[in-house]
């Protein structure tokens, strides 16, 4: 008997240290489909015995893993909104955001389309479905496609705020799981326009559209220059700890920010 | 002592000290996310979670609690009171989404088309324990859809409020019409035109050209038809309104028998049969030695009355198809510590308008009266209202009865009729 208990004490004991040593990171996909992998992956170089599981299926999930206790750090390319704030504070939760890098909403076309710039008022207007051809923009006729990020993106909102007056969507737009998506449509799809991160304006097929004049660049965007320029965060339930502690200070280390700027996000600094 | 701030004002006073290199980014949305925390913590609107098609949202109503007192009297001298205590609860959720349409819900605690009020200790015959709460309910009150395509014109359909400038000696103001509402607005300069088209669902058959040999009842309209004119003579405060409208039934003789009543008017004489009302109210607001002050009167005839008397059997009172009321208040309350008072003559011929919809409490719902009535208000509060309201009333021909579906009984043959009212109103 006595035997039995400490051999179970110790399956119970490494078993615990296996949890310990996994991440589970959830959230934005923005963040989690090129960049968290690429510094998780180099987190795992130089940390053998850390595992991580990263689910990227958008900014409210990941928010919502971090009020559930579902997962150490949510990856959100938007703030948490007052009802989130609300609902994690009910269950004693503290969201916590760190800024882990900045990104600009790059506004792409197909690259055959005749169209160089854009005025902030008509990307409103384009997106929001006021102007349904590309006449109206100066293009040569056609009807415009709208491809935008889904409902649970941080992307959908952040869009909706910065670019459209809060602005609802037109009922024709096509709503997209990911970037990779939407600049693969786009790129396909003469006539199509939508909105990608940095990191994925490099898509063949597609261009980007500069803004009032503006071009989403490093430079542009951490002179807060470009109208679409956004802080990307990682939340924690308050301060982080253990590995997820780690993981962070990594992602803020020269080294994690040679990989932000790698992977086409603009360094905090 | 400052008023909290929240992350709803903060954001931009946030981008300056960034801008300004006295915080960092990181500080700030450190400082950003407990100014929303707080927001989320401290504020109510922070709990909500509204859907994105919402542009506004607001949430409105009033309680009211009224001391009653009615009494009636009888050719031979024999009176009857009702004196009741009562109370109204109305809420209303209105709100508008994008592309131009809005909507509104009123909830109520009583049915009734002409009262919301529900009376203290329940005098309804079928129940008398103490505190019942049988009469007290949830109804609702208006439901309707606005689509407003330009500030010129919108169009309205469901339970609505009464879309019609009018008085209260044609239309009971809790009174909801149900149906479709058109209104055109048009200003230039000092002068407003208007037009308000109303096609309303009286009473609806429950099915139409029945099986067989039953009674082929359909669904009755009251159509409304109204053009207005505002002359604005001095900003809002002086001008001369007048809003002239025609009332015509649709298939009342096809509906059923609760308005149809064998079409012809006897009993409590609710049929509608030979209305073709034409109303014209008309008002003059001004300053009065700087108080607001209103003159106004309401003028109406029924084109019918004549083949209404003859179906009731009494042809020879064909000329009984008038209507007028002419008043003045002088005062309006709105803040505390105002007041104002208010005084009308109103008489209504017994075949000149459609009882169904005539003020339930002025003249107890009923034609055949004229009489006097008085009140005032004085604002206790901001949202509080203390208004009292007195009325004596006389019926016009004595050889023929006061019809309608009165309060103070069921017998038509009221001769007299007394009102005293006495409310508290709270409004949010």
């Amino acid at each position: 008997m006595k035997k039995s208990l400490i051999v179970l004490a110790a399956v119970l004991a490494a078993a615990g240290l296996v949890r310990a040593e996994k991440l589970v990171i959830k959230g934005s996909d923005t963040l989690g489909a090129k960049l968290v992998p690429q510094l998780a992956e180099e987190y795992k170089a130089k940390n053998p015995g850390v595992s991580f599981e990263i689910a990227a299926e958008g900014s409210t999930t990941g928010i919502a893993a971090i009020i559930d206790s579902t997962a150490q750090i949510g990856m959100s390319s938007r703030r948490a909104k007052p009802t989130e704030m609300s609902g994690a504070s009910a269950k004693g939760v503290n969201l916590k955001p760190t800024i882990v890098a900045y990104d600009g909403i790059a506004v792409i076309i197909n690259a055959n389309r005749p169209i160089d710039k854009l005025t902030k008022r008509q990307v409103e207007q384009i997106f929001a479905g006021d102007i349904t051809d590309w006449s109206a923009v100066g293009g040569t006729a056609g009807k415009i496609s709208i491809y935008t990020r889904n409902t649970s993106s941080g992307t959908y909102q952040d869009f909706k705020d910065l670019a459209m007056n809060k602005r609802d969507y037109a009922g024709s737009s096509q709503k997209m799981a990911g970037n990779e998506q939407i600049a693969s449509e786009v790129s396909k799809n003469p006539n199509g326009i939508g909105y990608v991160g940095l990191a994925y304006v490099a898509t063949p097929g597609i261009k980007v559209v500069p803004i009032g004049g503006i071009t989403p660049s490093k430079e542009t965007v951490l002179a807060k220059q470009y109208p679409y320029a956004r802080p990307t965060f990682y939340y924690t339930n308050g301060e982080p700890s253990g590995e997820a502690a780690k993981f962070i200070e990594f992602t803020l280390s020269d080294e994690g920010q040679a990989i932000v700027g790698k992977v086409g996000f603009v360094p905090i600094r | 002592m400052a008023s909290a701030a929240f992350a709803q004002d903060s954001g931009p006073l946030l981008d300056l000290l960034v801008k300004k290199g006295i915080v960092n980014d990181q500080e700030a949305e450190t400082l950003r996310a407990e100014l929303v925390k707080d927001f989320a913590a401290n504020t109510s609107a922070g709990k909500l979670n509204l859907s994105s098609t919402l542009t506004e949202l607001r949430l409105s109503g009033d309680l009211r609690a009224r001391f009653e007192s009615r009494t009636g009297e009888l050719p031979s001298g024999d009176h009857q009171e009702r004196d009741r205590f009562r109370y109204r609860f109305r809420t209303s959720l209105t709100g508008k989404v994008v592309n131009d349409w809005s909507f509104g819900v009123r909830l109520e605690t009583a049915n009734g088309s002409r009262s919301s009020n529900v009376t203290m200790g329940d005098d309804s015959a079928a129940n008398t324990s103490p505190f019942h709460k049988a009469s007290d309910g949830v109804y609702v009150g208006q439901i309707y859809l606005t689509y407003t395509p330009s500030p010129l014109f919108n169009i309205t359909v469901g339970r609505m409020p009464n879309p019609l400038n009018t008085t209260l000696m044609v239309w009971d103001g809790d009174i909801n019409p149900e149906g479709f509402a058109e209104q055109f607005k048009f200003r230039d300069g000092n002068n407003e035109f208007s037009a308000t088209l109303g096609q309303f669902l009286y009473s609806a058959a429950s099915t139409q050209n029945t099986f067989g040999a039953g009674a082929n009842v359909k669904d009755m309209g009251l159509l409304a038809w109204q053009a207005g004119y505002k002359a604005y003579l001095e900003g809002t405060s002086k001008f001369f309104l007048v809003t002239p409208t025609l009332y015509t039934y649709v298939r009342s003789s096809q509906n059923a028998a609760a308005f149809r009543d064998g079409f012809s008017p006897t009993a409590n004489q609710t049929a509608v049969n030979n209305l073709t009302v034409v109303e014209v109210p008309f008002e003059f607001d001004w300053l009065l030695g700087g108080v607001p002050a209103r003159a106004y009167a309401d003028v109406a005839i029924n084109l019918d009355a004549k083949d209404r008397a003859s179906k009731f059997g009494r042809s020879d009172l064909d000329g009984q198809n008038k209507a007028f009321t002419v008043g003045f208040q002088y005062g309006k309350a709105v803040n505390k510590g105002e007041w104002d008072a208010r005084i009308f003559y109103q008489a209504v011929q017994a075949f000149a308008l459609d009882p169904n919809l005539v003020d339930s409490d002025i003249f107890d719902s009923r034609t055949n009266m004229r009489g006097l009535v008085i009140g005032g208000d004085y604002a206790l509060g901001g949202a509080t209202m203390l208004t009292v309201t007195a009325s004596q009333a006389k019926r016009i021909n004595d050889t023929i009865i006061a019809p309608g579906a009165g309060d103070i009984g069921a017998n038509n043959a009221l001769d007299k009729y007394w009102l005293l009212q006495a409310d508290i109103v709270v409004k949010f």
